[in-house]
């Protein structure tokens, strides 16, 4: 190993794990090329890497039954449907789906596979307008499953021992479980064009960093989850924003709470 | 896996049984969503039964953590709320973790292994893979020169290695 070698050795096990910038990632890459001695280290490192992540499997408490299983149905389903139109040489969305970047956008493509896949086995076209119903009374119900599953989430945020609650006009942060939320009352609406953007500053951070975008109600509700963990957040804020939500604050915060 | 390439669905339902809890896992760690993470598993799996091939041979576990973590930092990168930090750069994928020493090993012996790790070098590996951040953001966040960093990370790979090596010969 020369001293060229050295320069990139120490950086080789990073690169493995992952957590390289994109340019200096670019630059050891392209020494593995050329350099025998330091690929057998990434090699060596890659690996044992990878098997972090078998630390994180998720524990009953982390992943319950009931969710496990639902989880499972939806795979499954779009899974056999898929199997179905390929035993049938029928083209599938879902292997379109899996190809997508985006899992909200697979997932609604593998839906879309289900339908399909229902509908090649059919040709009976009164029996194919009753399963139409039926998938979209279904997809109806599933949405509203999913709505109620995520307010009830927030809701138990809410109510949790020790949840910790910072007044603001119109409403209250609290703080639940390493998560931050919002919930406001009689809040006044946004201004015609614009949304509300939540915004959260870390600890030691000089700006604030955008959150999600949400809209009230027609009485001012609004119980809105942020993203972001609770962990080294001193601050949220809202402020109205164009619709889609801004990198930076455009406008001057609705509300600006510290979280002591 | 082979028998999965060939469109086998009880195959593919017991690779699901047996790993969706590990790459729910990790997604919930690294997104910290809920509603995210199953969506990032139900994805990680339709891929796998859209593209088998992608896998080659190899610890199947690792590789499909791999696979995770990756979607995760696609995730991480749409977001726009990240923009204040950079993500770190893929580990390339090329199908095939060839190291049949670790292909029995389970979530357990990982944990119990990486507890043991001297607390310098765990934390740094454990944000490096679950945190989506660079080097620069570990160094600052533990207000550790970068350099050091670097080191920690490597030295406590290499030392993971080498308690797995042990426990696995056990």
């Amino acid at each position: 190993m020369n001293e060229r070698d050295d320069a990139f050795s120490e950086s080789i096990a990073t690169y493995a794990l992952g957590a390289l910038p994109a340019s200096e990632a670019a630059d050891v890459a392209a020494h593995l090329l050329s350099c025998a001695a330091c690929r057998a280290e990434y090699d060596d490192l890659r690996g044992i890497a990878s098997l972090v992540g078998f630390a994180a499997e998720s524990t009953p408490s982390e992943l319950d039954e009931l969710t496990s299983a639902r989880m499972k149905s939806r795979v499954m389903t779009a899974v056999r449907a898929d199997a179905g139109a390929r035993a049938n040489g029928i083209a599938s969305p879902a292997r379109v789906a899996a190809r997508s970047s985006s899992p909200w956008f697979a997932y609604g493509l593998a839906a879309a596979a289900v339908v399909l896949a229902v509908f090649s086995s059919i040709d009976d076209a009164a029996l194919r307008s009753r399963v139409s119903d039926q998938s979209q009374t279904i997809a109806a119900l599933q949405s509203q499953n999913a709505n109620v599953s995520a307010l009830e989430r927030r809701l138990a945020l809410v109510v949790a021992p020790g949840s910790k609650r910072f007044p603001v006009a119109n409403g209250e942060v609290i703080e639940s479980d390493g998560r931050i939320l919002i919930a406001l009352s009689g809040f006044p609406a946004a201004p015609s064009g614009k949304v509300y953007q939540a915004w959260t500053l870390s600890r030691g951070a000089k700006t604030v960093a955008p959150s999600v975008t949400f809209t009230t109600d027609a009485a001012g509700h609004a119980l809105v989850e942020l993203p972001e963990s609770a962990v080294n957040l001193v601050a949220v804020a809202v402020s109205a924003e164009p619709p889609g939500g801004s990198k930076a604050p455009t406008s001057k915060p609705t509300f600006v709470r510290t979280l002591s | 896996m082979a028998r999965v390439r060939e469109r086998d669905v009880a195959a593919f339902e017991s690779i699901y049984d047996a790993y969706h809890r590990l790459v729910h896992g990790i997604a919930l760690k690294m997104l910290g969503d809920p509603m995210a993470a199953e969506d990032l598993t139900q994805a990680v799996f339709l891929k796998l039964w859209s593209a088998p091939d992608a896998f080659e041979s190899g610890n199947f576990g690792a590789w499909i953590s791999r696979v995770t973590r990756n979607r995760a930092l696609d995730v991480l990168r749409s977001r726009a709320l990240r923009v204040e930090t950079e993500i770190p750069a893929d580990v390339p994928m090329d199908g095939s973790l060839d190291d049949s020493v670790f292909a029995t090993l389970d979530a357990e012996r990982v944990r119990v292994a990486l507890a043991n790790l001297p607390e310098e070098q765990r934390h740094p590996i454990e944000l490096g893979f679950f945190g989506g951040i660079t080097h620069e953001e570990i160094a600052r966040r533990t207000a550790t020169p970068l350099g050091t960093v670097k080191t920690r990370i490597r030295a406590g790979l290499r030392k993971l290695r080498s308690q797995l090596a042990t426990s696995v010969a056990r």
